[in-house]
């Protein structure tokens, strides 16, 4: 019975835990600006043009439209350096409707890497084979 | 025993499913980096090269309805143009500015010596809350090589200039090359300017209001002071919802393509103590803990 009570209390115990671990918090602190990433046919990569970066925090992105031909687009975003190539390490966030008005927070080594100052580009890579765009606001810092 | 089994099975199922909410995102994004790294052996073109650096030559409109749109407004889309090219327009700069996002962030301070033709670089960055300077960065950049130091910490950091990276060449001058343009791009009847002049240098005087659709979290009137020949930004107050400043770029002092004295590029590390970058880079974070997730892209 012991031994039973002891399994409840650290399951739930690490379930909380992660539970917690999920929840993001909304405000960032350096200002917004728009992006457009625009995916005519023939053509899956974009990015948005470089930002300073003033800490190691999350960058920031709210999708806010996805037009197009395309039925289903979407594109996967991650953190990249103003020359268009990655840091050491590197997070990956998918965007599609369903992300439409949500403030996602990414993940990233810039500030590891290259410190204060450094700046960031979004680059995504759009998954369709008909042309689309998506639009909406970002940061390369957050709280 | 069905009824005491029953508690184990709900309780192991409601932990597995937060377990698979916490690792599906890894596990998604893992799939998601194989892909994007297949469909991006095509990079963007770098124009990163050279000793100098610049841009490419033609403005680089999203879609066509943007092209279109700055048509409408010739002289207002070439004050963008003259922003967004900036670097092309200047050979060298020195200058003091003052950074503010917001009040609890406190206040950057930089100053530069920048001398682009030669590839030279002498800045400091100060952070001051409450008056008081808590972190200080200097960096050195010259012969391709980059001397970074805190010197209230006493460390200092030694690298060679990575190829294509302006990284260090631009570090601690957000006037000379500014990421404000996007305040004033594709949204022409929403602001408004005259000429003038600041810094014994010909201005744009610009004055309008931010919308949402140009940045949430700036949103609210702005003032920003623009050079006419070389497109550096002098000046830029957002005010925000309440008509307070949310955010600020003060330049203090500047002066362009005036030369730069060869005296000032020297940095003395005498004292200071060598460590790594990243170390240098995170060490003025209490406790830092390294990120967890990610795909190893360093090689």
């Amino acid at each position: 019975m012991k031994i039973q009570k002891i399994f409840y209390a650290c399951v739930i115990a690490i379930a909380g835990l992660l539970s917690v671990g999920s929840i993001s918090s909304f405000a960032n602190n350096s200002g917004n600006t728009q992006y457009t990433f625009n995916f005519p046919s023939g053509t899956n990569v974009d990015y948005t043009d470089p930002r300073p970066k003033y800490d190691s925090t999350s960058a920031w992105m709210k999708l806010k439209d996805l037009s197009g031909f395309a039925t289903n687009p979407s594109y996967t975003a991650s953190v990249v350096k103003e020359n268009y190539s990655n840091f050491s390490k590197t997070w990956y966030y998918t965007f599609s409707k369903s992300n439409i008005n949500q403030g996602v927070y990414l993940s990233n080594h810039a500030y590891e890497d290259n410190g204060y100052g450094v700046k960031v580009r979004i680059k995504a890579v759009g998954d369709g084979n008909n042309s689309f765009y998506g639009s909406g606001d970002w940061s390369p810092d957050s709280i | 025993m069905i009824k005491k089994l029953l508690p184990v099975v709900l309780v192991t199922l409601l932990g597995l499913t937060l377990v698979g909410i916490k690792v599906y995102p890894d596990i998604k994004a893992l799939i998601a980096s194989k892909k994007i790294e297949e469909a991006t052996n095509k990079q963007k073109p770098n124009n990163l090269n050279g000793k100098h650096p610049v841009k490419e030559e033609k403005f680089p409109f999203r879609l066509p309805a943007e092209e279109e749109y700055a048509k409408k407004y010739p002289n207002q889309f070439k004050i963008v143009k003259k922003m967004y090219f900036s670097m092309n327009y200047i050979k060298n700069a020195e200058g003091e500015y003052e950074e503010n996002h917001n009040d609890k962030d406190g206040i950057s301070h930089m100053q530069f010596y920048t001398d682009f033709d030669q590839r030279k670089n002498r800045a400091n960055f100060e952070k001051i809350i409450n008056g008081k300077i808590v972190e200080t960065i200097q960096v050195l950049l010259k012969d391709g090589i980059v001397l970074r130091q805190r010197p209230n910490k006493h460390i200092f950091t030694r690298q060679r200039e990575e190829k294509n990276d302006n990284h260090f060449i631009g570090l601690f001058n957000n006037v000379t090359n500014s990421e404000w343009w996007a305040l004033i791009y594709n949204n022409y009847p929403d602001w408004s300017y005259k000429e003038g002049k600041k810094f014994g240098m010909p201005v744009y005087k610009i004055k309008g209001n931010i919308t949402d659709k140009v940045s949430e979290s700036l949103q609210g009137p702005f003032t920003m002071v623009v050079s006419k020949e070389t497109g550096a930004l002098l000046d830029l107050k957002c005010y925000g919802h309440e008509s307070k400043e949310i955010l600020s770029i003060t330049v203090r002092k500047i002066k362009i393509n005036q030369g730069i004295s060869n005296d000032v590029f020297h940095l003395d590390i005498s004292g200071s103590k060598k460590i790594s970058n990243m170390e240098f880079n995170i060490s003025d974070i209490e406790n830092y803990e390294e990120k967890t997730g990610g795909t190893d892209t360093s090689k």
